[in-house]
């Protein structure tokens, strides 16, 4: 079933009735991958919806239901921090925008079932950055990174971020950003724009998700402007799902989506997005998307190259799906997303710090 | 087939060409490795191990290579990898056999949230099952050996796997023994076999004891809790056994597992009806003896009561 | 916050019944009862505990609505503990304090 250059995992997260005739190392491979790609509840989620779950042998039948569990709790987690983050903001009137993970929990999208992160991320205001720090800092949420000034000015001033908060109490991670790439990016999405099409989230008064093309376009900039790719097949998944939901809610979707693209100054990553997700995913897209989309092709020379780098650095980061140049693609690519997040005479400081952190132990590899 | 019937040479083959499948309770794993010290303590204190079949499912993929070290002293090391990725650091190669029963603990206890999973030995006796939560230093894994020197059927000496409907399933490996404690045991009973020893782990010395072949026979027996006893031994104390709280057990049993916050309000009532048909202790000794004739009263006590033996 | 009114020492104590709480949204208690002790289970916060028979009763006058520390102290009274007892005060302030830590109630 899996072919060369198609996992098997990707197979069967497009025909997850296909497991059923696997045998036993199919079924060991097909874990294994999940588990390497965090899509093992997805899987799960998949099966059970199309009511193979029970049909699954016993062996792997206990790693789907482990993972069943895990994302329940996980469910259960997220909506009681996002209700804490809500009650915290709110008494100081900041609007705020939740998003990737938690928005598509919060928003009950299809995408959201089985799918594992680790932080909370939130949009405020710009203006309000200070505010907000302060706010939460009151509830209970201490900054990090603290006695670094290095790192201090890495998150605010270069990156959208203040340096991560984790709550004293739950030791749960929360990012406050104020945009959606970094300062320093080539990229000049306008932030106010996005707040302007935020979608109310209903019973929780000042709190948002992006509008749905808004979400694409935060999905796809996150995922093709960055530089690390571990959960690069589960953002392209995301992707995926949002398209095809929100397409099939709404018929003007792909004009509003392409339109917004290039008014945000992010149609080129919504070209990787739909190119990536239809070679890998089968993404049904239409036709005139496609063509629309092609004067935000990068340089017709690079492309090869990234499609040979992509290809590889989104499948699942597993033996079985790796070949000899894996290593080399994921490399260019981490060295890309530095490139692209900030410019050249801080990106070269920058990585020659990691670096030498990296020798005296300070930092993880 | 079990381990014992193939010889140490032929046992290496195997664990470097397609691996050894070993069933652990409901799990299967496979293990590779071309290191001399996995195949002999595998091959001693794995003895009673029933061989899997290759072509069953196989839950984790353990593999331990050799490494070199690339830093002073430069000594051999070796490196455990789980479905091909390394989680941990390199290790002394010498510890290699402690590393894999280490990391498929690790497996287990990661892996497993279908389960609520608890810090705890448990073994079994006339059908009711002894679990024995504590920390570090109480003697937990001393006691649990000798009780089952003395007869008691292993379920694990580490990991209380708690199944839905209130069973606990067993696990059957080696017991790991400390540093004094392998003494201790080997004194106790001088026909145990204890092999796989690592030295100079953060723990000290670490060696295992084999588990009885009726243990590992029945490893797809589960067994019904009956008895939560907190061991706490402290040279020269005299015995004292006494009732422990059920509501303070539940709580130490919460605090003292692996998973108990991903279960949520179905993991609590869960241990509170496993806590229902169960006697709780505190038992505080100087002298294993004392302890275990403790132990053996409690089981028979409740025999008597039931009409069984 | 509830915390900080209760253990506010530096300004003058404003009589600890003004302070008015809610159980926090999505909080369901779980409890089992053994030998005048209960294990408390709640949802939302995930917290474990174990309270005497007071602060299981007290509990459950929270969830029966009792929102400050007079009525609290009126259904305690109600349900078989000592009158204008000074333990019996600090002991329901010190499950309160509790709770409040965990987020299980929050300022009404």
């Amino acid at each position: 079933m899996s072919t060369a250059s198609q996992p098997l995992l990707v197979a069967i997260l497009r025909e997850p009735s296909g497991a059923l005739s696997l045998p036993n190392d199919g079924w060991a491979l097909l874990i294994q991958q999940a588990r390497s790609a965090q899509l093992l509840s997805r899987l799960a989620y998949l099966l059970e919806g199309t009511g193979d779950l029970q049909r699954v042998p016993a062996g792997p039948l206990h790693h789907l239901e482990s993972s069943l569990v895990l994302a329940r709790s996980h469910d259960r987690a997220v909506r009681w921090e996002v209700a804490s983050i809500h009650d915290a903001l709110r008494s100081a009137g900041i609007p705020t925008v939740l998003l990737k993970g938690a928005a598509y929990v919060m928003a009950e999208l299809p995408t959201a079932r089985g799918r594992w992160f680790s932080d909370i991320d939130i949009m405020v205001p710009r203006r309000a950055l200070a505010d907000a720090e302060t706010t939460l800092r009151g509830a209970g949420w201490t900054g990090t990174h603290a006695d670094d000034p290095y790192d201090q000015r890495f998150y605010r001033e270069w990156m959208h971020e203040i340096p991560p908060m984790v709550h004293e109490r739950r030791k749960t991670t929360l990012d406050v950003h104020h945009s959606i790439v970094p300062l320093t990016s080539r990229l000049e999405p306008d932030a106010d724009k996005l707040f302007a099409a935020a979608v109310p989230l209903r019973g929780h008064p000042g709190l948002h998700v992006l509008s749905p093309p808004d979400m694409v376009l935060h999905s796809a900039t996150h995922l093709f402007y960055e530089g690390d790719y571990h959960h690069g097949l589960r953002d392209l998944i995301d992707i995926d799902d949002l398209l095809r939901h929100f397409s099939a809610q709404d018929s003007r979707f792909w004009r509003v989506l392409v339109d917004r693209a290039f008014a945000m100054d992010l149609a080129r990553p919504l070209f990787y997005a739909l190119r990536y997700a239809r070679r890998l995913l089968g993404t049904p897209l239409p036709g005139h998307v496609i063509a629309e989309l092609r004067p935000a092709r990068p340089n017709l020379l690079l492309l090869p190259l990234l499609d040979a780098s992509f290809q590889r650095a989104l499948l699942p980061d597993h033996p079985s799906c790796a070949d000899v140049f894996t290593p080399v693609a994921r490399w260019l690519l981490f060295l890309r997303g530095h490139y692209l997040r900030m410019p050249l005479r801080l990106l070269i400081p920058h990585l020659t710090r990691k670096a030498w952190r990296r020798v005296k132990g300070e930092e993880p590899h | 087939m079990k381990i014992a019937d193939v010889s140490v040479p032929q046992l290496q083959r195997l664990l470097v060409a397609d691996g050894v499948a070993l069933r652990v309770g409901p799990f299967v794993t496979c293990l590779h490795s071309p290191i001399a010290g996995v195949a002999e303590g595998l091959h001693l204190v794995g003895a009673h191990h029933p061989l899997a079949k290759r072509e069953e499912f196989v839950d984790f993929d353990i593999e331990i290579r050799p490494r070199l070290g690339l830093r002073p002293p430069f000594r051999r090391l070796a490196q455990l990898f789980v479905d091909g990725i390394a989680p941990f650091n390199p290790f002394p190669i010498g510890q290699s056999y402690a590393m894999f029963e280490w990391g498929l603990n690790w497996c287990i206890a990661t892996r497993s949230d279908r389960f609520l999973l608890v810090h705890s030995a448990v073994v079994e006796k006339g059908g009711k099952a002894l679990l024995l939560p504590a920390p570090p230093g109480s003697g937990k894994s001393t006691l649990c050996a000798a009780l089952v020197c003395c007869g008691w059927r292993l379920l694990s000496d580490e990991l209380a796997i708690l199944r839905p409907d209130g069973l606990l399933a067993p696990i059957p490996r080696p017991v790991s023994l400390k540093n004094t404690s392998i003494d201790v045991i080997r004194h106790f009973e001088p026909s145990a076999v204890i092999g796989g020893t690592a030295h100079e782990t953060i723990k000290g010395t670490v060696s295992y004891l084999r588990p009885p072949a009726d243990s590992v026979d029945r490893q797809s027996e589960p067994a019904k809790p009956a008895f939560v006893v907190f061991p706490k031994y402290e040279a020269g104390s005299p015995l004292r056994f006494a009732p422990h709280s059920k509501a303070r057990t539940l709580v130490f049993l919460a605090h003292n597992s692996f998973n108990y916050h991903v279960h949520g309000a179905s993991g609590f009532e869960l241990l509170a009806d496993v806590l229902e048909h169960c006697e709780c202790y505190d038992l505080r000794y100087g002298s294993l003896d004392d302890a275990l004739r403790c132990v053996e009263a409690l089981a028979s006590a409740g025999a008597r009561e039931r009409g069984t033996t | 916050m509830l915390v900080a009114v209760i253990q506010d020492a530096a300004q003058p104590i404003r009589p600890p019944t003004e302070a008015r709480w809610r159980l926090a949204n999505g909080v369901e208690v779980h409890s089992r009862r053994w030998a005048g002790e209960t294990a408390l289970y709640f949802s939302g916060a995930g917290e474990t505990m174990v309270v005497s028979e007071l602060g299981a009763t007290a509990v459950e006058g929270i969830l029966a609505g009792c929102s400050d520390l007079s009525a609290l102290d009126e259904w305690c009274r109600d349900h078989g503990f000592a009158v204008r007892n000074e333990d019996l005060l600090d002991d329901l302030l010190d499950l309160l304090e509790r709770l409040a830590d965990y987020e299980i109630i929050e300022p009404a």
